[in-house]
């Protein structure tokens, strides 16, 4: 038992270690490089499974978590180590990224098939994957800090895999600068937080804040700035602008990293740290509040959008925004339950769509229709992760959103609530607009509609297991409260599941009769809502706004800022330089290479000096 | 009898001519000449202190002058040689290649 | 003044002084360099003389077989490898020899100053030093020996490097 607790580093070692090895020899190894990550992945996947049942029995009968580790830093008197601390939440979290991570690398098999650069992308899984693993066993701050630079880094490089397009290229440079204003908020955090307490870890910062040996102004700083951090890395209204770009990436990478895994670390980063939340109603009601902002928003988004793939990436936000919304009222039990549950379904309607983009070609909703005929297995999939999405009874969403929604209605906060219940709706009928677009009506695809058919095996064995993960998960939200110790999860009581179901079952009706009844398509619900729609189309323009109000002053501020280091301070600098070298110019004219010149110079000199010294002397 | 005064004078106005032709003559070894003669010079105080002073270290080291001058003598005129050999130079002011 | 030619050493040093002068001049204000190399021998046959009559006749012997005898030579070779017949301009760059003669006259005249403006300290009469060849070689051999040896490894090198210098570049071949 024990033993295995001894070899949990394992988990994050061995997709860092494929890492390395796929770097040095991947490009001889060519298709089996896929082989390598997903094996070294699949034993780190076994790993952390079979770590559940000893690393709680351990944490039960301790009353404190399994921690391995070395010592890394010595920086005065503060050690700084690296290493595994096995807590409940880094258990859930453990098994759900490496499980994924390992569906998503087989169905990458064969969704990147014949891609020039297949082993480094699988280089680039592994990577991530191990950062991932390492980011949720991290004891410490900055063990924490390291690895989530280390995700967001993984991130940019594979929303830019296809770096050729442009719109690649640049949606990976907008991910990774958004991200990096939220990661500055985390990293002031952490050092306010090592300025107040001397220590990095965990239990003792949390320690410090329990015990109220800070002041509550400085707490709420801190819980904000890490907020900030989450927010950023959770795509949370306002900074949320860059995961719909992030899906010019491969779609594996969207399912795994753009809506399973490192998108929830701000959400797993908040329930980490949740005590110092809790020790501040003020930042509580702020990651309620930008939580259920944040699903509304993104929801109403995914109703207007084309682009298929952008709304399952508005859908993430919207439901990331529930998970916060979740821990905001209080509930960690709900949020993480939600985390969970959203892994599965969400990286299953990614997967889903996947296949329809790699038989179709296409990521829009006006070029592609009618695929039930051509693609029943993956339209059943797709179902049955929209049908979890939607929250109807039994599926995944249903028992974990409804946690959610029953904690904010016994918080008794009714704004929360409303926005809560409304995003229910509209997540509804964004997904089945999706859903009955692109596999009911005419008969269409953009490569002609005869040569769309099922996607290879490797893609829909795992989708095959995350649909039945999709249906089953829900159930487990007992486990998950007991493995989390936090709490059951809040009881929904008849009326909240009720009205949710029937407010999902709206949507869904909804969305069927403007989409599969003739003469009343799109067009007249955009008639419909005027001015709204075309601001729902339009992202509400926020992409604008940063463009208008912070790219280009900044991009101004830096014109100004180098016209004035090239005119004034490079002058200045240069005229430094010229100064001498003018001087020496002068004075190199009286080098003239003539021996007897120094020497009647030199003589010259001592005469004078011997005069000098005389005048000197006699006086 | 006549005293340390006008040796070290007369060895003060060799020196003054050799530095003169040194400085002003054209022929390199013209030039090798009179630095010949301001090492006299010097070696005309060595040899007029140590007389009058009673060390005969100063002789010692009039010996040691004539080293350095057979020294820069073989030397010099070797380069001079091969300045005159190489570039046909036979003027002192044309040797300036070594500046800026 | 008459005290002072009394004496014979006095007269002989003002006579191998005035040769000597006159010899050095010549050195310096010659036209012909074969001119100079010539009375570049008898400045240093006047200084030879000078050594004799400050009781060094070994050095007085040295100098006449380094200098005359060596340096002189060398010299007179020299000037036959690269042309006897040249040479000095004359009247061109007066202003440098102006500047020049100034800078050396006032130099010389402050020595003389200074030797006279301190010559009541200083000794008139020879000490009677013991300067035979004895005495000579026990000092070069005994407390200046490394030096001595030093000096003679200098003068191998010079030579070495003279040879270096003027050997031709088509015999290395």
């Amino acid at each position: 038992m024990d033993g295995l607790l001894a070899v949990s580093w394992l988990v994050p070692f061995l997709p860092l270690l494929a890492f390395a090895l796929l770097t040095l020899f991947g490009s001889r190894l060519g298709q089996g490089a896929a082989w390598l990550s997903i094996l070294f992945t699949g034993v780190a996947a076994v790993l952390a499974v079979l770590l559940l049942s000893p690393a709680s029995t351990y944490l039960q009968d301790q009353q404190h978590p399994y921690q391995w580790g070395f010592s890394w830093l010595q920086i005065g008197s503060v050690t700084v180590s690296l290493g595994v601390s096995l807590t409940g939440l880094n258990l859930l979290m453990l098994p759900i990224v490496s499980v994924i991570a390992l569906l998503v690398q087989v169905y990458a098999v064969g969704y990147m098939h014949g891609d020039a650069r297949y082993p480094r992308f699988f280089a680039y899984m592994s990577l991530f994957t191990g950062s991932m693993l390492a980011l949720v066993v991290s004891p410490n701050f900055l063990q924490l800090y390291i690895f989530w630079e280390m995700v967001g880094l993984c991130s940019y490089l594979l929303i830019g895999f296809w770096y050729q397009r442009s719109q690649a290229a640049k949606a990976a440079k907008k991910a990774f600068i958004v991200t990096r204003i939220g990661d500055v908020g985390l990293l002031v955090a952490i050092f306010l937080i090592f300025a107040a307490t001397g220590s990095f870890e965990f239990s003792a910062v949390i320690q410090a804040v329990q015990s109220r040996q800070l002041g509550g102004g400085f707490v709420t700083a801190i819980a904000l700035l890490i907020f900030l951090g989450a927010a950023g890395k959770s795509a949370q209204f306002p900074l949320h602008v860059w995961l719909p770009d992030a899906m010019e990436g491969p779609t594996p990478v969207s399912a795994l990293i753009h809506a399973a895994t490192m998108v929830a670390a701000g959400v797993y980063l908040v329930a980490l740290t949740f005590p110092i939340f809790a020790a501040s109603a003020a930042a509580m009601q702020v990651v309620a509040w930008i939580g259920a902002i944040s699903a509304f928003l993104a929801a109403t988004i995914a109703l207007a959008q084309t682009d298929f793939k952008r709304v399952i990436a508005y859908s993430t936000i919207s439901q990331l925004g529930y998970m916060m919304l979740g821990l905001g009222v209080g509930s960690i039990t709900a949020g993480m339950f939600h985390l969970t549950t959203h892994a599965v379904f969400k990286a299953l309607l990614f997967l889903a769509v996947g296949a329809v983009i790699h038989e179709a070609d296409t990521q829009e909703l006006d070029e592609v229709s009618g695929l039930w005929g051509k693609m029943k297995i993956t339209a059943i999939t797709f179902f049955i992760g929209a049908l979890a999405l939607s929250g109807i009874p039994p599926f995944a969403g249903f028992w974990s959103k409804d946690g959610i929604l029953a904690a904010v209605v016994s918080q008794g906060n009714w704004g929360l609530a409303v926005l809560g219940f409304l995003t229910v709706l509209l997540t509804a009928f964004y997904i089945w607009r999706i859903g009955f677009r692109l596999f009911f009506g005419e008969q269409r695809a953009p490569h002609g509609y005869e040569k769309v058919h099922e996607a290879p095996l490797m893609m829909m064995v795992p989708m095959g297991l995350l649909a039945l993960g999709a249906i089953g998960t829900g159930f487990f939200g007992g486990n998950i409260s007991r493995l989390l110790g936090s709490g059951a999860v809040p009881e929904a009581g008849w009326g909240v599941a009720i009205l949710a179901t029937v407010l999902a079952l709206v949507g869904i009706g909804a969305a069927f009769l403007t989409y599969l009844r003739p003469g009343f398509g799109e067009a007249a619900v955009a008639r419909l809502l005027g001015p709204v729609w075309i601001a729902f189309k339009r992202k509400y323009w926020i992409d604008e706004g940063y463009q208008a109000g912070v790219v280009r002053p900044t991009l101004a501020l830096a014109a100004g800022v180098r016209q004035a280091d090239g005119n004034i301070i490079d002058t200045a600098v240069e005229s430094v330089g010229a100064a001498p070298g003018a001087i020496g110019e002068g004075v190199a004219r009286a080098q003239t290479g003539r021996a007897q010149t120094y020497l009647a110079v030199g003589t010259i000199a001592v005469v004078l000096l011997v005069i000098v010294s005389v005048i000197g002397g006699s006086r | 009898m006549i005293g340390l005064g006008p040796y070290v004078a007369l060895g003060a106005v060799l020196f003054a001519i050799g530095a003169y032709g040194a400085l002003t003559r054209h022929n390199p070894i013209a030039v090798l000449m009179c630095i010949e003669m301001m090492l006299n010079a010097a070696n005309i105080n060595f040899v007029a202190f140590s007389s009058f002073g009673g060390s005969i270290d100063g002789q010692i080291f009039v010996i040691f002058s004539l080293v350095v001058a057979a020294c820069e003598a073989a030397t010099g005129l070797a380069l001079v040689l091969g300045v005159y050999r190489n570039r046909d130079i036979q003027e002192i002011g044309d040797m300036h290649l070594l500046k800026w | 003044m008459i005290d002072f030619f009394s004496q014979p050493t006095n007269l002989w040093f003002v006579v191998i002084a005035f040769l000597t002068l006159i010899a050095s001049l010549g050195v310096v204000a010659g036209e012909k360099v074969m001119h100079l190399a010539l009375n570049l021998g008898g400045s240093f046959a006047g200084v030879a003389a000078l050594f004799v009559l400050l009781q060094s006749p070994f050095l007085a012997i040295a100098q006449v077989l380094i200098y005359v005898g060596a340096i002189l030579v060398m010299i007179l070779f020299g000037l036959m490898l690269t042309g006897a017949h040249a040479t000095e301009p004359t009247g061109v760059e007066t202003g440098k020899k102006v500047t020049v003669a100034t800078a050396v006259i006032v130099l010389t005249a402050l020595t003389i100053w200074g030797v006279y403006g301190s010559a009541g300290r200083w000794p008139v009469v020879p000490s009677g030093l013991d300067t035979s060849l004895t005495a000579l070689g026990q000092a070069l051999y005994g407390h200046w020996g490394v030096a001595f040896e030093a000096a003679s490894t200098l003068l191998l090198a010079a030579l070495v490097g003279a040879i270096v210098v003027s050997r031709r570049e088509d015999d290395e071949a």
